[in-house]
C-alpha cells in the first residue's frame, strides 16, 4: 500500500472557479436547447419558419380587423376604404355587437347581475375547497349553500324555493341520524335517501304551493289594483320609447348617409385608380394573343421547312409517309387559322377596353405628382396600338401554306414589334398607376379618419339603440304579461271554486268504471270486445282526469306568480350560451367527483351485487356516445317520469352530463385505487378503522392525489362537451353563433365568432390545468 | 443472522405472565383457495405473555398472526381474542383490531400524514378522544420510542428504523393489550435493526403481550418466555428459549436452526 506511486496526499484545497462563459445563460440554454445536433437545428429553423408564416397570416389579420361596424358589409367597407381588398381584416365588429349575447345566451339584459353575482360567488364558494389552507373553514357553509343559491339567482323564483330544496339533505340527515341508532348502516342509508325522496317528490311542491296560495290570497286585491294602473299606464310608455326609437332610427340613418358620402367621396379619389385597373386585365390578355400569334407564326415556317413548302406525300410513298404528310398539311392549316384569329382577338380586347390611356383623366393625381401627367402624354395613343394590329391582321389574312418563308418572317416580325409596343404601354402605365397610389393614399388618409369616426359614431347610436329597444321590448312584454296576469287573476276564483265540482265528477266516473279499467292511462289500453258505452265512459273519465289535473295545475301557477317572494323566474329556454356552458360544466363537475368516488369504491368492493351494478353502470353509460344520452335526456326521460311533471331540460342534462363524467372519474380513480399498496388498506384495517373511514382518511386522500391529472383532464373535456347541448336544442355558445350568423347582417361571418368562443373556452381550461398543476405540486411537496 | 443482543441487562421485573387468557385458537384451519395453509392450529396466549415465531418462509408464520386481527379470515375453527370470537361480525372485528395492535414488515405508515397524524388519527376516529388529549399521547408515544423531534415531518422523510418506531407507537396509541410483530426488523439495516429492538425490548419489560414473528434469534433468547416453530401450516414444535435453541426436538427444528444460527 504504501507505493509512492500511488499514495497521494492533498496539500492545499482547489479554490471555486466560475464555469466558461459559453456553459452559462442564454447561450448555453440556446445551444443546448435548439441547436444541439443537425436534427435539432432543422427542426428548429423549421419551426420557426413554421411559426413565421402562421404568424404573418394572422397576426395582420387580427389586427388589422374592424372593430365598429353595424355588419359584415360595412366591415368590408371600412377594409376595403383602407386596403382595396389587398388584405383580408377580422371582424371583431360582430363580437364587440353581440359578446353578451354570447355570454348569456337569451337572458334578460335588465337581470344580467343575477347571473354575474352567482358567478362572482362561485369563486367565494370554491375558496375553501381549492385554497383549503388560506381560507378560514367556515367558509365551507357557505360552499355547501352556494349551489342552492347560485340555482335560485339564475332561475328566480319564491326565496323559499332554495330552501326547501336544500332540506332535502337535511331530512336525509336527519333521517339518518335517527335510524343510525336503531338499524345498521344499509337501512340507515335507505331510510335517508327514502326520506330526501318523499321530501322532494311528495311535500315540498304542495308546502311550496300552500305558501304561494297563502301569500298570494293576501295580495291579491293590491295586485289587481296596482296591476290595472301599471297596464293603463304601460302604453303610453310603450310609445314614448317608441318615439325615442323612431328619433334614434333617424339619427342612424343619417349617420350611414353620411358613411356613404365619405364613400363615395373615396371613391371618387380612387376613380383613375380604378380606371387604370380597369385597362390592365384586357390590355394582358391581348398581349398574350399576340404573343401567341407569333409563335404560331415560327411553328408553321418550321414546318414549311421541313417539308420544303407545302406538305405533300411523294408519290409512290409508303401509306405511313402519306399519313404523315396529311397531318402535317392539317396543323400547318390549322396554325394559319390561328394566326389570324389571335390576332383578330387581341384587337378586340382592345376595342374592349374604352378608356384611352393617353386620355386617362388624372387630373387630380397629377396635380400633387406632376410627373404623373408628363408620363402620361408620352404614352402611345389607343389608336397607336390598334392601327399597327389591323395591318397585320389584313397581311394575316393573305397567308397560306403556300407563303414563301421570307415573307413569314418579316410578318413575325412585325407580329413581335405591335407585341413589344404593347408591353411598353402596359409597362408605362404600371408607373402611372403606383403614383397614382402614392399620391391618392395621401389625399385618402383624411376621409379614413372620418370614416372611422363615422363607423364608430354609429356603433354608438346603434348601441343606444339597443337599449331604447330593449327597454320598448321589456315595457311591452310587461304590458301582455300584465293582461294576460290579470285575466288570469280574473278567472281564478272560478276556477278554484269549479275544482270540488270536477273532482267528484272524477270520482263519480271512476265509481262507474269497471274495476278492472280504472287503471288505464289510455282508451287504447282497453282489451279487445269492450262494449261502447265502456270506451265512452273511460274516455270521459279520463278526460275529466285531466281536466282536474290540467285546472289545478293553472291554480297553482297563477297562485304561484301572485304569491311569489323573491327573484323573477327565468325559463331554461332563455338561459344560453357560455352561461349555460359554465352552469352544466361547473354543476357536472361538482356532481361528478362523489359520484364518481362512490363507482370507483363500488367497482372495487367485495359485495358481489354492488360490484356487478357498479360494472355494468360504468360499462354502458361509458360505451355510449354522450349525444345519444343527451337525446336520451331531452326525449326519453319524460316517458320513464310520473305524467305531469315538468322535470327542467337543463336539469336533465345536468344529470346525463354528470352520470357521463362519473363514470370517466370512476375509472380514473379507479386507477389511483389499485396504485395503492396494500399496505395501506391493512394498516388502516390494523387501527381499527371502519371502512368508510379508512376510505375517506387513507385511502381516498392519497388515490385522488395519484388521479388528480387524469381527473382534472376529465373534467376539461366535459366542460368542452357541454357545446354538444346544442343538438337537443339549448343555446350554447356554438349554436348562438349559428343563431348570429343567422342574421343577416352578420351572415357569412364565422373565424371571429369561433375565435372569441375558443378564446372563452380556453382561458377556463387552461385554468383548471394550471391549478391541477399548483396542486400537484404542493401535495407533492408535503408528501415527499 | 447474527444474534443483535442488547448489552444492558434486561429487567424481568414486570414481565410476569397472568392467568388470564388473551388468545386462545382452537383446531383453527385456513386455506388460499384449495391451498392449505393453517392446519389444526391449537395455541392458546396469556396475558403478558411474549412469543416468538420462527420457521421458514412460506410455512404461514405471516398468516397465523394476521389472522389474529383478521386481515385474514380463516375458515374453521375459533379464534377467541380477549373473551371476543372473531367472526364475520364488523362491529367485533373492529373492536378487536382497535385492542391488538400490529406491526409490519414494511411499516406501512400513512404517508400523506405527518407522523404525529399518524398517531392521533385512529385515536380520534376510532376511539373518539378529542385531539388536544390525543397529541398528548401520541407525544409521549413518541418520546417513548425516542423520535418526538421528528412529529412534524412526514414518514418519507425518515429512515427505516425510526419508521418502524413510529409504527410501533402509533399501535401503541391505542392502548393495545395485544401487540402483534411481524418481522419488524428484516427490511431494516444492522443499526436500525438494533433501535427497533431495544423499542420492542422495553415495550416487553413494561408487560406487554406480544406475538412476534423474527428470525431475531437474540431476541428471542433474551425477551420471550416461548418460542414457536412453525413450518408447512403448523405448529412443529414449541418451547421455552432455552430448551428451544439447547435441545430442539424435531429435526425440521433442529434443520432449521443449524441453518439459521450455523453461521
Ligand atoms: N393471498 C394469498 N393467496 C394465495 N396464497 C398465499 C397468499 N398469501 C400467502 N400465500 C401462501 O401462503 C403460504 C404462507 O404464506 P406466509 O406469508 O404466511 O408465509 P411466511 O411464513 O410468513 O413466510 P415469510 O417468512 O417468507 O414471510 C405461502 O406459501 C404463500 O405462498
Ligand atoms: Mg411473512
Amino acid at each position: 500500500m504504501s507505493n509512492s506511486e500511488i499514495s497521494f496526499v492533498r496539500t492545499e484545497m482547489l479554490p471555486e472557479k466560475a464555469p466558461p462563459a459559453k456553459e452559462t445563460g442564454a447561450i448555453k440554454w440556446i445551444r443546448q436547447n435548439l441547436f444541439s445536433g443537425w436534427l435539432n437545428i432543422l427542426l428548429t429553423v423549421l419551426s420557426l419558419y413554421v411559426i413565421y408564416a402562421v404568424l404573418s397570416l394572422v397576426l395582420p389579420w387580427a389586427f388589422g380587423g374592424v372593430w365598429n361596424a353595424g355588419s359584415l358589409t360595412e366591415c368590408r367597407e371600412v377594409l376595403f376604404s383602407f386596403y382595396k381588398g389587398s388584405h383580408d381584416g377580422a371582424c371583431w365588429a360582430v363580437i364587440e355587437d353581440r359578446w353578451l349575447q354570447i355570454l348569456f345566451g337569451f337572458y334578460p339584459p335588465e337581470l344580467y347581475w343575477r347571473p354575474i353575482l352567482a358567478f362572482v360567488l362561485l369563486f367565494v364558494a370554491l375558496a375553501p375547497i381549492l385554497f383549503a389552507d388560506k381560507v378560514p373553514g367556515q367558509l365551507m357553509w357557505f360552499s355547501l349553500a352556494y349551489p342552492f343559491l347560485a340555482a335560485w339567482l339564475v332561475w328566480g323564483g319564491s326565496f323559499w324555493l332554495p330552501i326547501f330544496a336544500a332540506f332535502g339533505f337535511v331530512a336525509a340527515v336527519i333521517a339518518y341520524k335517527i335510524l343510525i341508532k336503531f338499524a345498521g348502516p344499509i337501512v340507515a342509508n335507505l331510510g335517508a335517501l327514502a326520506a330526501a325522496l318523499i321530501w322532494w317528490g311528495m311535500l315540498m311542491s304542495p308546502i311550496s304551493d300552500g305558501l304561494h296560495k297563502m301569500v298570494g290570497s293576501s295580495r291579491f286585491e293590491n295586485t289587481v289594483a296596482t296591476l290595472n294602473a301599471r297596464t293603463d299606464a304601460l302604453p303610453a310608455e310603450v310609445a314614448a320609447e317608441d318615439a325615442l326609437l323612431e328619433a334614434k332610427q333617424a339619427e342612424i340613418a343619417e349617420a350611414v348617409e353620411v358613411k356613404n358620402e365619405i364613400l363615395i367621396e373615396m371613391t371618387g379619389i380612387r376613380i383613375e385608380e380604378f380606371g387604370i385597373e380597369e385597362q390592365f386585365e384586357a390590355k394582358e390578355v391581348a398581349l398574350q394573343r399576340i404573343v401567341g400569334a407569333s409563335e404560331s407564326i415560327s411553328d408553321l415556317s418550321d414546318i414549311l421547312a421541313d417539308w420544303g413548302g407545302a406538305p405533300v406525300a411523294a408519290s409512290g410513298a409508303s401509306e405511313g409517309d402519306i399519313a404523315k404528310a396529311e397531318a402535317a398539311a392539317e396543323t400547318a392549316e390549322d396554325l394559319v387559322g390561328d394566326i389570324e384569329s389571335l390576332l383578330t382577338g387581341a384587337l378586340s380586347d382592345l376595342a374592349d377596353d374604352t378608356v384611352d390611356a393617353s386620355e386617362l383623366m388624372v387630373s387630380s393625381a397629377s396635380q400633387a405628382d406632376p410627373s404623373i401627367a408628363e408620363d402620361v402624354s408620352s404614352m402611345v395613343s389607343k389608336a397607336g396600338l390598334e392601327d399597327p394590329i389591323a395591318a397585320l391582321i389584313v397581311r394575316a389574312g393573305n397567308v397560306s401554306t403556300e407563303t414563301p418563308e421570307a415573307e413569314l418572317m418579316a410578318l413575325q416580325a412585325d407580329v413581335e414589334t405591335a407585341a413589344s409596343a404593347l408591353g411598353a404601354n402596359i409597362e408605362a402605365l404600371q408607373t402611372v398607376h403606383d403614383k397614382v397610389i402614392a399620391t391618392n393614399a395621401e389625399s385618402l388618409v383624411d376621409p379614413q379618419a372620418r370614416l372611422l369616426d363615422q363607423t364608430s359614431l354609429l356603433t354608438a347610436l346603434r348601441d343606444d339603440q339597443t337599449v331604447i329597444s330593449q327597454s320598448k321590448f321589456r315595457l311591452e312584454t310587461e304590458l301582455s304579461e300584465g293582461n294576460s296576469f290579470l285575466n288570469s287573476l280574473g278567472t281564478l276564483e272560478a276556477r278554484e271554486a269549479s275544482l270540488p265540482g270536477l273532482r267528484s265528477r272524477v270520482a263519480d266516473l271512476k265509481a262507474e268504471l269497471p274495476r278492472n279499467m280504472r287503471n288505464l292511462i289510455a282508451v287504447n289500453q282497453l282489451p279487445e270486445g269492450t262494449s261502447s258505452a265502456d270506451e265512452r265512459l273511460l274516455s270521459e273519465y279520463l278526460s275529466a282526469r285531466s281536466d282536474v289535473l290540467g285546472v289545478s295545475a293553472s291554480v297553482n301557477d297563477t297562485y304561484g306568480e301572485l304569491g311569489r317572494v323573491g327573484l323573477l323566474p327565468i325559463d331554461s329556454r332563455n338561459i344560453g350560451g357560455f352561461m349555460l356552458a359554465l352552469i352544466i360544466g361547473i354543476a357536472g363537475i361538482v356532481l361528478s367527483l362523489p359520484l364518481g368516488i362512490l363507482l370507483a369504491l363500488g367497482r372495487q368492493s367485495h359485495l358481489f351485487i354492488v360490484n356487478k351494478i357498479c360494472v355494468v353502470f360504468i360499462e354502458v353509460i361509458r360505451g355510449v356516445p354522450l349525444i345519444v344520452w343527451l337525446f336520451t335526456a331531452s326525449l326519453l326521460l319524460n316517458y320513464f317520469l310520473p305524467p305531469g311533471t315538468n322535470f327542467d331540460l337543463v336539469l336533465r342534462v345536468i344529470i346525463m352530463v354528470t352520470l357521463f363524467a362519473a363514470a370517466y372519474i370512476a375509472e380514473v380513480i379507479r386507477g389511483g385505487l389499485a396504485a395503492l399498496p396494500t399496505g395501506q388498506y391493512e394498516g388502516a384495517d390494523s387501527l381499527g378503522l371502519s371502512y368508510w373511514q379508512s376510505m375517506q382518511l387513507i385511502i381516498l386522500p392519497q388515490a385522488m392525489k395519484i388521479s388528480i391529472p387524469g381527473i382534472v383532464n376529465t373534467f376539461i373535456g366535459l366542460f368542452k362537451d357541454t357545446t354538444l347541448v346544442l343538438f337537443i336544442g339549448l343555446f350554447d355558445p356554438i349554436g348562438l353563433a349559428g343563431a348570429i350568423r343567422a342574421d343577416t347582417a352578420w351572415n357569412g361571418i364565422y373565424w371571429e365568432l369561433f375565435i372569441f368562443i375558443g378564446l372563452l373556452f380556453f382561458i377556463f381550461c387552461f385554468s383548471m390545468g394550471r391549478y391541477s398543476l399548483h396542486l400537484e405540486k404542493k401535495l407533492q411537496r408535503e408528501h415527499r | 443472522m447474527s444474534d443483535t443482543t442488547t448489552e444492558r441487562a434486561i429487567n424481568r421485573d414486570a414481565m410476569t405472565v397472568s392467568d388470564e387468557v388473551a388468545i386462545q385458537i382452537t383446531d383453527m384451519n385456513k386455506w388460499y383457495g384449495t391451498f392449505h395453509v393453517l392446519r389444526d392450529i391449537n395455541l392458546t396466549v396469556n396475558q403478558g405473555e411474549r412469543i416468538v415465531i420462527a420457521g421458514p418462509s412460506g410455512s404461514g408464520k405471516s398468516t397465523l398472526i394476521r389472522c389474529i386481527n383478521r386481515l385474514e379470515e380463516h375458515q374453521a375453527g375459533t379464534i377467541m381474542v380477549d373473551g371476543t370470537e372473531l367472526s364475520s361480525d364488523l362491529k367485533n372485528i373492529d373492536k378487536i383490531r382497535s385492542e391488538v395492535g400490529m406491526c409490519f414488515q414494511h411499516f406501512n405508515l400513512f404517508p400523506h400524514l405527518t407522523i404525529l397524524e399518524n398517531c392521533t388519527l385512529a385515536q380520534i376516529w376510532v376511539r373518539k378522544t378529542p385531539k388536544k388529549e390525543a397529541e398528548e399521547i401520541a407525544m409521549h408515544f413518541l418520546e417513548k420510542v425516542k423520535i418526538p423531534e421528528q412529529a412534524d415531518k412526514y414518514p418519507g422523510m425518515l429512515s427505516g428504523g425510526q419508521q418502524q418506531r413510529v409504527a410501533i407507537a402509533r399501535s401503541l396509541c391505542m392502548k393495545p393489550r395485544i401487540m402483534l410483530f411481524d418481522e419488524p426488523t428484516s427490511a431494516l439495516d444492522p443499526e436500525m435493526i438494533k433501535e427497533v429492538l431495544d423499542t420492542m425490548i422495553e415495550l416487553a419489560e413494561e408487560g406487554m403481550t406480544m406475538l412476534c414473528v423474527t428470525h431475531e434469534m437474540g431476541f428471542a433468547r433474551q425477551v420471550a418466555n416461548r418460542v414457536i416453530f412453525m413450518d408447512a401450516g403448523q405448529i412443529v414444535e414449541q418451547n421455552e428459549p432455552e430448551e428451544f435453541f439447547n435441545n430442539p426436538q424435531s429435526d425440521r427444528t433442529k434443520l432449521f436452526l443449524s441453518q439459521i444460527l450455523g453461521h
